[in-house]
């Protein structure tokens, strides 16, 4: 009775620690376990085949690749607004302080004034050294500035919005194209040609999907 | 060999971490550069559109920027940032399940039963769209990130033993959707 128990219980933990066999990330130990348990357990061993399966289909399947320089981009700007903001906190917590100190009445007015003095001049300092220490320019390259480095024909497109990931990579990759940057702040995408196929016929394919607002194609030179 | 690449690079992410504790920018880029291909690879397949995984991918390192301090060492840097941006979509999907979501119980239930493996993977990933969020990203961390149990507990601040049951409700239910599943046919693969 003991026994069938075990069996039952261990076929259980079994089957909840498939998957991760599958993935190949089980510890050693558990990874005997669950060898030795489908040797004579038909539905593990069938359960583990499918397991199997499912993974390599899901970690094989192709995604679509970003350009992260430009979403980078973004960040910078966002952190930028951030040091502004907690900045301009510190500001407004100093003039708040020194508006208290004004407004108590009491008998050492000119201690006061003399304080906000000096606290308005550390102010003062103070946005002088954060001006001073913050970064000038961005020193790093994105591939969604204007220029692009590419030599020959390249396509500017412009997708709606309620495109998927998965529509925009089949659309792409069907237009014989892959995208090369973007999408810009404007959302635009710059796409060169993979090689087979002319531009016009893929800017054909472009145009004739809904899910093109936009789609011309523009000649580069120089690496520029 | 794998455990010796993993604390490696594990103590480079731990010194930028370090950097960024220190408002340094350089430190931010490369840890940024440094998993944005990952986060990205992720994201894309459990968030519908392409801006929403950069803005998820941002808001994670905004986090990450402002919060580096607060970074015990309990996990590797890896799982600690996969655990932010995992909240972070878990968030923004949340926010977006409106009506026009279709649950898992509107699902069509096709008599497809697609023998090549194309067709299969895309019906898996189809299906695998319309499970609850939470076992949804369990089995994309599993089947498609490659982590182990402990990692994805991790990550999702869940006892293993949640993370092994929503992975088995996952289980059953992408079997209920997927004919060749459910009869016990094997995949091509």
């Amino acid at each position: 009775m003991s026994s069938a128990l075990d069996n039952i219980s261990e076929h259980t933990e079994i089957w909840l620690l498939i998957p991760w066999y599958a993935n190949e990330s089980l510890e050693v130990y558990d990874r005997r376990r669950v060898d030795d348990h489908a040797r004579t357990c038909t539905a593990c061993r069938n359960e583990l085949k499918l397991q199997q399966s499912i993974y390599n289909l899901m970690f094989h399947a192709s995604t679509v690749e970003y350009m992260p320089q430009a979403s980078l981009r973004r960040l910078h700007e966002r952190l930028d607004a951030l040091e502004d903001s907690e900045s301009t906190g510190v500001m407004v917590a100093s003039v708040k302080r020194t508006h208290r100190f004004w407004s108590a009445p009491h008998s050492w007015a000119m201690v006061a004034c003399i304080a906000a003095l000096v606290g308005a001049v550390g102010v003062f300092v103070q946005m002088s050294v954060q001006t001073l220490h913050r970064p000038v320019a961005s020193n790093y390259f994105t591939v969604t500035d204007s220029a692009p480095r590419i030599n020959g024909v390249l396509v500017r497109a412009v997708f709606t919005s309620s495109i998927t990931l998965t529509e925009l990579q089949t659309l792409v990759t069907e237009s014989k194209l892959r995208i090369v940057s973007g999408p810009t702040d404007a959302g635009v995408y710059s796409l060169a040609p993979t090689g087979a196929g002319s531009i016009s016929e893929s800017l054909t394919r472009l145009r004739a999907s809904s899910k093109v607002r936009f789609a011309e194609g523009v000649q580069t030179s120089d690496g520029q | 060999m794998r455990l010796r690449l993993d604390k490696s690079l594990d103590d480079d992410d731990r010194a930028l971490l370090d950097a960024i504790v220190r408002h340094e920018r350089k430190a931010i880029d490369e840890l940024y550069l440094n998993y944005h291909r990952r986060l990205a690879r992720f994201l894309s397949r459990i968030v519908p559109r392409y801006e929403s995984v950069e803005e998820i991918i941002n808001d994670t390192f905004m986090v990450v920027w402002q919060h580096a301090a607060k970074f015990r060492g309990a996990s590797r840097v890896s799982t600690w940032i996969m655990g932010i941006a995992y909240r972070t979509a878990l968030k923004s999907l949340r926010r977006d399940l409106s009506a026009a979501t279709q649950s898992v119980d509107d699902y069509p239930e096709q008599s497809v039963n697609p023998m090549q493996d194309t067709e299969m993977q895309e019906w898996i990933l189809r299906a695998v769209m319309h499970l609850p969020i939470e076992q949804r990203l369990t089995i994309e961390l599993a089947y498609h990130m490659g982590h182990s149990v402990e990692e994805i507990a991790a990550i999702t601040e869940c006892p293993v033993g949640t993370v092994k049951a929503r992975m088995f409700h996952a289980r059953e239910k992408l079997r209920r959707y997927l004919p060749a599943l459910g009869g016990g046919a094997e995949l091509n693969g």
